[in-house]
């Protein structure tokens, strides 16, 4: 039943303008307001709304105010008598605004060194022809497909999600983003890491010398790049022996493993430094291709190349890989 | 064969240092054989097969090793964790350098220049930066460590902070005595740059060499860390240590002022010392530095000597003024809290701050801090209003900062925003580029505040 839902609402504009919020068509009419019937049905407008009705017979403009400038220029007493805002300024406007929300004051003179810190105007709405074809509609629709930040429970980096779930303890969250976010600090300020060769950093990897000025980067080319390939697996094999078998991770699974022999290398440190450095540091290590990290994943490498026969051929099977009695390639 | 030395040594006289104690050297000893060591006695026989009963005793003892007990080396040496959480980097050579104008001491009150970031002046010979973190003007959480060089944001503020300074160049609004004292206390929300604002005041009158003194964290005075003493004359507590640490951090920033300042008279300094008239105030600071029992002496005479006319002109600054707002740590003999306005440094601020006491030309700042427990007194006192006579205030906190103007530190305005936001991303360290759109989330969702539009331009998740 839920799989036949579609998974996602289409988001394209809906063509049935009576379907959208004030708006009223112009082919179907307002029904005709409805007269109250009751007591009240037929009784003599108030007081005010009669005047004004008087009004309009006697003379057909309303009487307007006497501005209060030419008031107070003339006549001394009302200056004397007036309320201190007026007296303060005696022309008709007040330099100052009253008003509830602040605005801003316009600056003049802006120095031409300044060029770079002109004040930004406010958001002009693009007259975006797709937008106006919606009546009443103040912004355009959002452009599609939507980023993948836009989601508000993955708006985040999934590498820096799964880092601070590695690093959380006992369900302290804010405690874990907030030693991410030193690692990241810690990142950004130590010297640029030093290229050494033979170190098998992830291809595409930018030049080094610009990973601290994106630690997020910096991050994961550490992460990904001593990720291993695959993990060993010991299956019962014939005769009560056990056969390694190499078996092939996800990306998620792959990240983790390479968080835990980082975080169990920079445990191992001697200097007592607080996890975030200690942390940053061995990710340095790792990209300076200097951590044990490297030596864990070779050896789990070698390993599977060496019972690459023991390889299930047939991913296809949905038996648990903890069920399989045996290899199905010794077979 | 004898050497020809003894020969020489029976004929010369023996020359005996007065010091040092002469060698006894005996060519026999006195000591008994017997008190030395007896032998050891003859060990089991070497088969041990015959011995049964041992082979039983053997058996059934549980051996249990004795693990060596090892001093553990501690983590940290004495001193080193303050130092490692003290530490002010100001300098990142992975961000981009930026250029912008030095923040030079003509810009003291320019109007234009709000809203523009200026470097601090750090050429070639130049130290200010140095005399600054002698004060201890700079602050750990303030980010400098993420930049190329130390700049800072010129905002309406400044320009407010340096009619201050301005005021008392010009000789403007002077008293009946010829003195002219600006007091002021910046105070606003949490993370709006009090500090900054203090940094940016110690710059420009370093540069014009006015004599700085700094008290960059008035908690330190109040936490009971420090020794103190009452002293009778004056009804004062006096903590001598914090005062030489004080003085020493005056004295190395402003080296060069001080040099050229006279004693006007002679100056008695503890029981014996004594300072002559002419002798440099730098050679008074040298001394008290030395010995803490001189430190309140010499700090009182520097203050004593900055009133009299033809001194420098002089700024006295004092951030997180809240600390000092409630009561101490310290204890007096009855073991009852002592109010940090009889402490003597806090009070002598104070005192300058409350104009009963006055430079011949200064500036007296003081900045709030929001990381304070509730100081309901000095809240009252800042917003101006009347004090409900049922409210149990401190009395003594209101007149404490009588008469001293307060500037409200404010929110960024957009100008200045979009000018930090400018200088995050020449920096290389904010990648966004800096659109309306980005600007105007970034500004909305930091509502202004300096320390949120670091935070939201910087950090990978809010």
């Amino acid at each position: 039943m839920l799989r036949a839902l579609p998974r996602c609402t289409s988001l394209s504009p809906r063509s049935d303008p009576a379907l959208l919020r004030n708006f009223t068509s112009k082919d179907t009419p307002p029904p005709p307001p409805s007269k109250p019937i009751g007591l009240n049905q037929d009784v003599l407008p108030r007081v005010s709304e009669e005047a004004a009705i008087t009004v309009n017979i006697v003379s057909p403009y309303p009487v307007q105010g006497i501005p209060i400038g030419g008031v107070l220029r003339t006549d001394p007493a009302v200056l004397q008598n007036a309320p201190k805002v007026l007296k303060a300024i005696p022309g008709t406007r007040r330099k100052y605004s009253t008003a509830a929300t602040p605005t801003e004051p316009p600056t003049a003179g802006t120095p031409a060194d300044m060029a770079s810190s002109t004040a930004p105007a406010s958001p002009p709405v693009s007259p975006d022809a797709f937008a106006l074809t919606i009546p009443g509609a103040k912004y355009p629709l959002p452009r599609l497909p939507l980023p993948s930040c836009s989601h508000l429970k993955h708006r985040y980096s999934t590498l820096l999600e799964q880092v601070i779930n590695f690093i959380m303890i006992g369900g302290r969250k804010a405690k874990a983003e907030s030693l991410v976010d030193q690692i990241l600090a810690n990142l950004r300020t130590r010297p640029a890491p030093k290229p050494r060769e033979g170190t098998p950093l992830l291809p595409g990897t930018p030049a080094l010398s610009t990973l601290p000025l994106d630690p997020v980067q910096y991050l994961q080319t550490a992460i990904d790049s001593v990720s291993p390939l695959v993990k060993i697996l010991m299956l019962k094999g014939g005769g009560g022996t056990k056969q390694p078998v190499p078996y092939p991770l996800r990306l998620r699974q792959r990240r983790r493993f390479a968080l835990t022999w980082i975080s169990a290398a920079a445990d191992k440190k001697k200097a007592r430094l607080g996890f975030a450095e200690r942390f940053a540091d061995e990710v340095v290590a790792v990209v300076e291709g200097k951590s044990s990290a490297w030596e864990k994943r070779s050896q789990v490498h070698k390993l599977a190349v060496a019972s690459r026969a023991n390889v299930i051929i047939n991913p296809g099977r949905t038996v648990a890989p903890s069920k399989i009695k045996f290899p199905i390639a010794v077979l | 064969m004898v050497p020809p030395i003894l020969w020489r040594c029976l004929r010369m006289p023996h020359i005996i240092h007065p010091l040092k104690p002469r060698l006894c050297l005996h060519n026999f000893t006195t000591t008994p054989p017997f008190s030395a060591k007896p032998l050891k006695p003859k060990g089991p026989p070497t088969s041990s097969k015959m011995n049964p009963g041992k082979q039983r005793m053997q058996s059934n003892k549980v051996h249990v090793k004795k693990k060596p007990i090892l001093v553990q080396k501690p983590a940290y040496e004495v001193g080193q964790r303050k130092e490692l959480r003290k530490r002010i980097v100001l300098s990142n050579t992975n961000a981009i350098p930026v250029v912008l104008p030095t923040m030079t001491a003509d810009l003291i009150g320019n109007e234009d220049a709000a809203g523009a970031m200026f470097a601090l002046p750090s050429g070639e010979g130049d130290t200010i930066v140095d005399r600054l973190r002698a004060l201890e003007a700079f602050q750990t959480k303030q980010h400098w460590p993420f930049f190329y060089r130390p700049c800072t944001l010129f905002r309406r503020e400044t320009v407010e902070v340096g009619r201050l300074l301005e005021r008392v160049v010009k000789w403007e609004a002077a008293g009946e005595d010829g003195r002219v004292n600006e007091r002021a206390i910046l105070h606003g929300y949490y993370g709006c740059g009090r500090s900054i604002l203090l940094l940016q005041a110690m710059t420009w009158a370093l540069q014009k060499e006015w004599i700085v003194i700094a008290i960059p964290n008035a908690q330190d005075l109040v936490i009971g860390h420090t020794e103190y003493e009452f002293e009778g004359s004056s009804h004062l507590w006096l903590q001598k240590a914090s005062t030489t640490d004080l003085l020493n951090r005056v004295l190395k920033a402003n080296r060069k002022a001080l040099k050229g300042m006279k004693l006007s008279q002679s100056y008695r300094l503890g029981r014996i010392d004594e300072v002559r008239k002419g002798d440099s105030m730098e050679r008074v600071l040298e001394t008290a530095v030395l010995d803490p029992l001189l430190a309140w002496d010499a700090f009182n005479v520097l203050l004593g000597e900055l009133g009299l006319p033809g001194s420098p002109p002089a700024l006295f600054t004092l951030d997180n003024l809240n600390q000092i707002s409630i009561p101490s740590k310290y204890r007096d003999q009855a073991f009852n809290a002592i109010h940090s306005h009889d402490l003597a440094l806090p009070n002598a601020f104070l005192a300058y701050l409350s104009g009963k006491r006055g430079f011949h030309k200064g500036v007296i700042l003081a900045a709030t801090s929001s990381k304070c427990s509730r100081t309901l007194a000095l809240d009252a006192a800042l917003e101006c209003r009347e004090v409900d006579p049922y409210e149990r205030l401190d009395p003594r906190i209101g007149p404490s900062i009588e008469g001293a103007q307060i500037i409200r530190v404010d929110s960024l305005s957009k100008e200045e925003a979009k000018g930090l936001m400018d200088y995050y991303n020449q920096s290389g360290i904010m990648k966004d580029p800096v659109d309306i759109a980005t600007f105007n989330e970034k500004y909305a969702v930091s509502a202004g505040n300096p320390r949120d539009l670091f935070g939201t331009c910087l950090r990978m998740r809010q």
